[in-house]
């Protein structure tokens, strides 16, 4: 019996330590990708699919800690007036004809392969938990390979496989995966250039795992760290907002 | 299919000289619509929270075809709207919009009597005029204005605050249904996630309902039989007594959306009073009949959550006060007073990584026996109906295919309304779609049951 408690023991003792590796590195990542604090980014959207004209639409996203995000649509013109809340995993829609903020899943796409998560919820290291599986070289870069697992339900991916440059903590590429285990799309981090006091990506472009060809990329850009408002992040505050 | 030739060849004087003026009315919106054009280009402005005039402007014509024999035009509207939002102050907003249309149908066609073209023809109004201040967590809003309460998409069981504009139907965007009223609305955020809402108003309006003969004229029930004398509407006066208003509270919990609401005001829908007045030498009874809006206490509460990936949602609303038209000859007045409760239950999500779909169920429940109460909507001391709403898109985003089916469970009256929506640019959209009625001429859809229409739609945004 104390052989087995002493066995099992020593076994976690391995894997707990590189659990807590892997969710650091995870937090870096993040940090890479947006500043910690509260953030104004412009983020566009193009969207193509083999033998379709390209469609974009650009948004204002509006960032305070890891659990505020406000989202405005800028264009095209048939989206003004429209805006994304998500506090936390709550995320609500405000629609003009509706006149009301409206409840919708972080999972549901916002356009082209990118869903409201993408861009309302970034935070890889609050909603997975990561496990380290190994490295591998990525478009000539090593990375971390991890596997990050939802921790709730209400998140936008069941399972995250995540690349991880290992000396700069750079995200470079990530399949999103489905509860089903289906692989949903691919997306690789790129256009690396120093944005807001550290080098970040600029670009993200998820690619359809089934359709091929069919293709979303974000661009982001114009980042401004500005104290905002605590009344933007209020669902009833979103028609003001209009 | 189109207009007849003695529809063409008809055209009164006075109408046209209506048409020409609400034709410049449109001209003058789409010339003030063009010259926005260059303001609303300068988004940079408006963006990170700069001060600055925002204007937007909508513009569109729409064309509809009734599809039974003979096939006219039921509408042939260009309406447009102008939005404009000065932020004075970090804390202070004002915000005007107003909206205006010609329905060139009255001009084509002889199909409709003139009161129905005198009160559809043309509009111009007003739709908002709002003072918005916030301080803190206090945010008030003062001016004429909408105040939506509710969770679900597509009804109006908890949004009880603006009377409507029933004059088509259900049938435009909620937004256009609801009448704007002066009103103050002060919102009190309690700590991260609830809210305290106060609504008052000093205004009183009642629904706008369709005038007789027009295309969406609703249902009545007969008449007493004997002579009538139809009185005019009950009116209540702009008075503190006279006033409505309610309270909201919400929150948010573990990610459940919770809100209860209370409001006190006016039933929008009219209810006859029925009082003999006499007889006729021949022995024939006479009634006097007057419309009158009954006050109203209404109880409710919404929720809503995200269970990925599935959204539901619910709303209820239990109004203390509701009054029937009964047909019972025994009845003193005609009027029967019956509590009743509405609910409403709905999951949606999308499907199949493109299919937006969500089923709505919902139940009026009547406070007692539905006996001789004739009224569309109310099918029994139990009503219920179905709705499920679709939607997909294609062709890269730039074509939007979407259904609407309600159905009522108890008479099988409903309504399908099929549509496509096609981008060809990012401030235009056209669209294209039906609305398709079935049932007994007495119920809520089947009313309109040789209504169907077929429409297109084109609208530019800036």
């Amino acid at each position: 019996m104390y052989r087995t408690v002493l066995a099992v023991f020593l076994a976690a003792i391995p894997l707990s330590s590189h659990a807590m590796d892997a969710d650091e590195i995870v937090r870096n990542a993040d940090l890479a990708r947006g500043p910690s604090g509260s953030y104004i980014w412009k983020v566009s959207i193009s969207h193509s699919e083999p033998g379709k004209t390209v469609a974009a639409s650009g948004y204002e996203v509006y960032v305070k800690g890891p659990d505020k995000v406000f989202v405005k649509f800028v264009s095209p013109a048939r989206n003004t007036g429209r805006s994304l809340l998500a506090l936390g995993r709550d995320v609500w829609i405000y629609l003009p004809d509706a006149g009301k903020p409206l409840r919708i899943p972080l999972a549901q796409r916002l356009v082209g392969q990118v869903a409201n998560g993408d861009i309302a919820r970034t935070d890889y290291a609050g909603d997975y938990s990561a496990t380290l599986l190994g490295t591998e070289k990525v478009n000539g870069v090593e990375c971390y390979i991890l596997d990050l697992k939802a921790k709730a339900k209400e998140v936008t991916y069941s399972a995250i496989k995540y690349f991880v440059a290992r000396e700069t903590f750079h995200p470079v590429k990530a399949e999103f995966y489905a509860g089903t285990g289906t692989l949903l799309k691919v997306g690789t981090f790129g256009e690396y250039r120093e944005f807001g006091e550290r080098i970040r990506p600029t670009k993200l472009i998820l690619e359809d795992a089934v359709r091929k060809g069919v293709v979303s990329t974000m661009h982001f850009g114009d980042l401004r760290v500005r104290d905002l408002p605590e009344k933007y992040f209020n669902k009833n505050y979103m028609k003001n907002l209009d | 299919m189109g207009a007849t030739g003695a529809d063409m060849e008809w055209m009164g004087d006075n109408r046209f000289r209506k048409s020409l003026l609400s034709i410049c009315i449109a001209g003058v919106l789409l010339l003030v619509s063009a010259a926005v054009w260059g303001e609303a280009n300068d988004e940079e402005r408006f963006l990170s929270g700069d001060r600055g005039l925002r204007l937007r402007g909508r513009l569109k014509e729409e064309v509809a075809v009734g599809l039974d024999t003979p096939r006219r035009f039921s509408k042939v509207k260009t309406i447009g709207w102008l939005d404009a939002k000065q932020e004075i102050s970090d804390s202070v907003t004002l915000r005007m919009s107003g909206r205006g249309w010609w329905d060139g149908v009255y001009s084509l066609t002889d199909r409709y009597p003139e009161n129905v073209a005198r009160d559809q023809e043309t509009e111009l109004s007003l739709r908002e005029a709002m003072l918005s201040v916030s301080h803190g967590p206090l945010d008030l809003r003062v001016g004429l204005q909408q105040v939506v309460w509710g969770e679900a998409v597509g009804t109006f069981v908890t949004d009880v605050v603006n009377p409507k504009d029933f004059r088509e139907f259900v049938l435009p965007e909620f937004t256009d249904i609801r009448i704007p009223l002066w009103m103050i609305d002060a919102a009190y955020a309690v700590g991260d996630n609830a809210v305290i809402e106060v609504v008052w108003t000093p205004e009183v309006r009642f629904n706008k309902l369709p005038e007789s003969g027009s295309e969406f004229e609703f249902f009545r029930p007969p008449l007493p039989s004997g002579a009538i004398e139809l009185g005019s509407e009950r009116m209540p006066r702009w008075t503190l007594r006279n006033s409505q208003g309610g309270v909201r509270v919400s929150r948010n919990v573990s990610g459940w959306d919770l809100s209860v609401q209370y409001y006190d005001g006016f039933d929008g829908v009219p209810v006859l009073s029925r009082r003999q007045t006499g007889f006729l030498p021949d022995g024939t009874p006479v009634y006097s009949l007057t419309p009158g809006h009954h006050r109203l206490h209404m109880i409710g509460g919404t929720l809503g959550k995200s269970i990925e990936p599935v959204v539901v949602r619910s709303e209820f609303l239990y109004t203390v006060g509701k009054r029937y038209g009964t047909q019972d000859p025994l009845d003193d007045d005609g009027v029967v007073r019956r509590d009743t409760l509405d609910y409403l239950l709905s999951a949606g999500g999308l499907f199949f990584g493109n299919l937006d779909a969500t089923l709505q169920f919902s139940q009026k429940i009547l406070g007692g026996s539905a006996g001789e109460i004739r009224q569309v909507g109310v099918e029994g001391r139990v009503t219920s109906t179905f709705s499920l709403r679709l939607a997909s898109l294609f062709s890269g985003e730039k074509i939007q295919t979407s259904a609407m089916i309600s159905v009522n469970a108890d008479r099988g009256d409903y309504r399908i309304s099929p549509r496509v929506e096609y981008y060809p640019a990012g401030s235009l959209k056209v669209a294209a779609g039906a609305d398709l009625f079935g049932g007994p001429p007495d119920t809520l859809y089947g009313e309109f049951s040789r209504k169907d229409r077929m429409y297109t739609e084109i609208e530019y945004r800036h």
